[in-house]
């Protein structure tokens, strides 16, 4: 009970600092440990640290003792996106204010025999941070200039060895999701040349809403030199009811134009909204070839096609409700990564492809989702008289790819996205 | 030592992150596709046409709009240099001051009062003199005839826009043709049938076989005379789509029942597809047309007073099968002709169509052809905005570069979005004439705006 309560405040916690990012298809966030981030994330056959609560929770059973694990990435992002006509305009160019991201991870494993253990972890595996610089001109203004995404996922899974060989592990997931969009709403001036004007500053916010999921997984290790595991986590759908949207007049300095936007101005009001996290499956593969070398090739699905629309509803002013059409697709991800145990440290490495979730029409200010190139290098270090501690770096090049819309994008927002995510993350584990 | 040995790698990435280079540069700006002209030579544009390629909007042409006129726009996308002043390698007449006659402007919105009271008429003072032809020929009010024929040059009610802008130098067919163009805008129609539309029925349509024969015989003249000159002609859009026609509507309720209940009109009852036109304002403002004891959307303090509107104030559904009629046949000529290499069709009927059913968004601003409040129409309710002209011109670029395997970059429409479509909007005046006055428009108009964003 102590556990749990002391629990719920890291939940709360981590939920009040963790504006996050999507630095994975989507806005999934794979930044779940660093160990396993050092080899590119491709751990769920070899995870032999707390993070196997993310990565693989039938990998608890070999793990002895008890553990703690405290761990966080800084993720430092750019991006930029450059217009063409006929909207936004050729030589338009936008940038975000540069993000700096710290998504925690937090685990505790117990092994209570050699056939059980179990292990609880919270972590944020979705998230999203946009925030266009200047936003009272920035041209895609209508649609977001600032928008944050939480998932602060809280997790409990169970593992069980049927064999020497072969552990199974499942539980259950509590996601806890905020979203806040922030927007500018413009106006076509009336009897004008068709010029709009920025009427009213619009913020949606829904507060942490839960939503449950569960997760699965398998670990086959047949020998000494082979790994393998796969691992499925549910999808989760959060439903917001009680977000709040307010509608702040900018006066345009027009006073004939601004009383009739006064008059109409619809009032602070309750919005509903559905948010959608979508189920991913992995397997993997380690081979050691010898004692002090691991190597592991990863794939992961996950089930973009889930994210198929947001609504908007309003509680009062109905006619302003919306669907975001999205139209995701599944998406795949492929990591190699390897790690090397020497006498005084660990050093890994790795990278993977991450193919985007987005179709090329939702490719949108909020959402401008590409195929990522991401290149680790990890260090790790094990520490104390009695060897309980672990410390784990790595750090993260995330070379997005530049994503043109193709003039294709649903709004008519159309350029090229440019993204650059760097990741430097650290844990450390205590073990008895 | 050791330590320090292990600090190393912690170093380097350091290093790495704060020495981030090239990925975490901003994006370069795209720059546009250059100017190609494939199989077309604009070396020499020259448009002629109506009110429409003139630029006129909101009831004048002024200097502001006449550089955003679609023919200007275009100009601009193949290099051609357009001046406020007229002058430049596209020269039109400009017109100073707040235009020629001066452009209606929004006085009030709540009652909605548009009118051109106190404004200061505008004279082509900047290049009236001008010793060569006009590269844009566009004059308000023209038809197809009138583009090789000066009867109706000095006939037309004052302000006699062929005066300004053919100057007595000849016809707008003479005029084109001696500055050897090689790219020509043709574009006519829209007002052989919008004079009908806009007079309720009252002013025939022209004939559709006497437009085709015009069409078809300027075609030949000009490929005749220029056989390497390229020329874009227009179709002839659904006049009874623009927002003249569709502001107000046919029916109302009765205030005791709420039951609906149709206008008045010269022959009794409008039927739901009768058009009441925006010269109606004044009579439904005073109740007429309404039936006694309905509501009058206009001006709610005068009920229906039972007397109907007259012919000219509705355009009923045979009216408007007869310009639909007529513009079918024109468009059926433009097809045929358009199928002459020499000769590219620009659809405009399809592109006010689309704007009329589904509007136009940019970014996350709607547009709609609505009166007053849509952006795309100016507050004369026939003329499209600057925003209108661009979209047009774009049009243009498209149907060329298909055509005629050209590289014309379209506009930025962006770049169109002046902040009024009559100059600034001057503060209202207390004691206001009324003019174009519609009163009581302020709870539609409400409805309108509350649906925008």
């Amino acid at each position: 009970m102590k556990l749990h309560r002391s629990a719920l405040a890291v939940a709360i916690f981590a939920a009040l600092l963790a504006p996050t990012l999507a630095s994975g298809a989507g806005y999934a966030i794979y930044e779940q440990g660093a160990a396993v981030l050092g080899m590119a994330g491709a751990g769920t056959a070899s995870v032999h640290d707390a993070s196997a609560v993310f990565y693989n929770p039938a990998a608890l059973v070999t793990l002895e003792g008890k553990s703690a694990y405290f761990g966080g990435t800084w993720l430092s992002t750019h991006n930029s996106f450059a217009g063409v006509d006929p909207n936004p305009g050729f030589g338009v160019t936008e940038k975000m204010n540069t993000g700096n991201f710290f998504p925690p991870t937090v685990y505790w494993t117990n092994r209570l025999s050699n056939k059980f253990a179990y292990g609880a972890g919270l972590n944020a595996p979705f998230g999203l941070g946009v925030d266009w610089a200047d936003p009272e001109t920035f041209t895609g203004r209508g649609r977001v200039t600032k928008a944050t995404l939480q998932g602060v996922n809280a997790n409990f899974s169970l593992a069980y060895a049927l064999t020497p060989e072969l552990s199974i592990g499942a539980g259950f997931d509590a996601l806890f999701a905020g979203v806040e969009v922030n927007q500018i709403a413009t106006q076509v001036i009336p009897g004008g040349g068709g010029g709009a004007a920025n009427i009213a500053q619009v913020k949606l916010k829904g507060g942490l809403t839960p939503g449950y999921g569960f997760n699965g997984a398998l670990q086959w290790r047949p020998d000494a030199r082979w790994k393998f595991g796969a691992a499925y986590r549910s999808e989760i759908v959060v439903d917001i009811t009680d977000g709040d949207a307010t509608f702040t007049q900018m006066l345009t300095g027009d006073t004939l134009f601004d009383a009739v936007v006064a008059a109409g101005l619809p009032p602070a009001q309750g919005v509903s909204t559905t948010l959608k996290f979508p189920a991913m499956v992995s397997v993997g593969g380690a081979w050691s070839p010898t004692p002090d070398w691991t190597w592991e090739v990863d794939v992961n699905k996950t089930m973009w096609s889930l994210f198929d629309e947001l609504p908007i509803t309003f509680a009062t002013t109905t006619s302003k409700n919306s669907v975001i059409t999205e139209n995701y697709e599944d998406s795949w991800r492929v990591s190699v990564g390897a790690e090397h145990r020497l006498a005084g440290h660990t050093y890994r490495f790795g990278y993977y492809y991450d193919q985007e979730a987005a179709p090329i029409e939702s490719v949108t200010p909020l959402l401008p989702d590409a195929p990522r190139h991401g290149v680790t290098l990890g260090l790790g270090w094990t520490l104390g008289a009695k060897k309980q501690w672990t410390l784990d770096a790595y750090n993260l090049a995330l070379f997005v790819e530049n994503r043109s819309t193709e003039g294709q994008e649903r709004d008519g927002y159309n350029g090229t996205y440019k993204a650059y995510v760097n990741g430097t993350g650290l844990s450390l584990a205590y073990h008895w | 030592m050791k330590k320090h040995l292990r600090l190393t790698p912690i170093l380097l990435l350091a290093a790495f992150v704060a020495g981030c280079q090239g990925p975490c540069d901003s994006i370069d700006s795209i720059t546009g596709p250059q100017l190609t002209s494939g199989t077309a030579d604009f070396t020499t544009y020259v448009a002629a046409g109506t009110s429409i390629s003139a630029g006129y909007q909101s009831g004048g042409i002024v200097d502001r709009h006449q550089t955003n006129a679609f023919p200007a726009i275009f100009a601009r996308q193949i290099g051609k240099t357009v001046l406020q002043n007229g002058q430049g390698d596209f020269t039109f007449p400009s017109m100073g001051h707040d235009g020629f006659p001066q452009l209606l402007a929004i006085k009030s919105f709540s009652p909605l009062i548009i009118n051109n009271t106190g404004r200061t008429l505008g004279y082509p003072a900047a290049n009236y003199n001008q010793a060569t032809s006009y590269q844009n020929l566009g004059v308000p009010g023209a038809i197809a005839f009138d583009f090789a024929d000066t009867t109706r040059y000095h006939a037309t009610a004052d302000p006699n826009m062929f005066s300004v802008v053919a100057r007595y130098r000849g016809t707008i067919a003479q005029q084109m043709l001696g500055q050897a163009p090689t790219f020509v805008t043709y574009e006519y129609g829209a007002n052989e049938v919008l004079g009908s539309a806009t007079s309720g029925g009252a002013i025939a349509v022209f004939p559709a076989s006497s437009y085709a024969a015009l069409l078809t015989g300027h075609m030949n003249a000009i490929h005749a005379t220029l056989p390497n000159t390229k020329v874009a002609i227009f179709t002839v859009p659904d006049v009874a789509s623009i927002p003249f026609c569709t502001t107000f509507k046919p029916y109302t309720v009765m205030i005791a029942t709420g039951a609906v209940v149709e206008l008045k009109g010269p022959n009794g009852d409008l039927s739901p597809n009768d058009l009441v036109l925006l010269t109606a304002k004044d009579s439904l403002a005073a109740g007429t047309g309404f039936p006694v004891g309905a509501y009058n959307y206009l001006n709610p303090a005068a009920p229906g007073n039972g007397r109907p509107l007259t012919n000219t104030q509705v355009l009923n559904v045979a009216e408007q099968t007869a310009i639909r009629t007529a513009a079918g046949l024109m468009n059926t000529a433009v097809d045929s002709v358009a199928t002459r290499p020499f000769v590219v069709k620009v659809d405009m009927a399809a592109l006010l169509s689309s704007m009329a059913a589904d509007g136009y968004t940019v970014g996350a601003t709607h547009y709609t052809t609505s009166f007053v409040t849509g952006g795309l129409f100016s507050l004369d309710g026939v003329h499209p905005t600057d925003l209108g002209h661009a979209i047009l011109a774009n049009a243009l670029v498209d149907a060329v570069n298909a055509k005629f395997g050209a590289g014309v970059p379209r506009a930025n429409v962006n770049d169109y979005m002046s902040a009024t479509a009559s100059a600034s909007r001057p503060a209202m005046p207390e004691n206001v004439l009324p003019g174009m006055r519609v009163d009581g428009l302020d709870t539609g108009l409400r409805a309108l705006f509350g649906n925008r964003w």
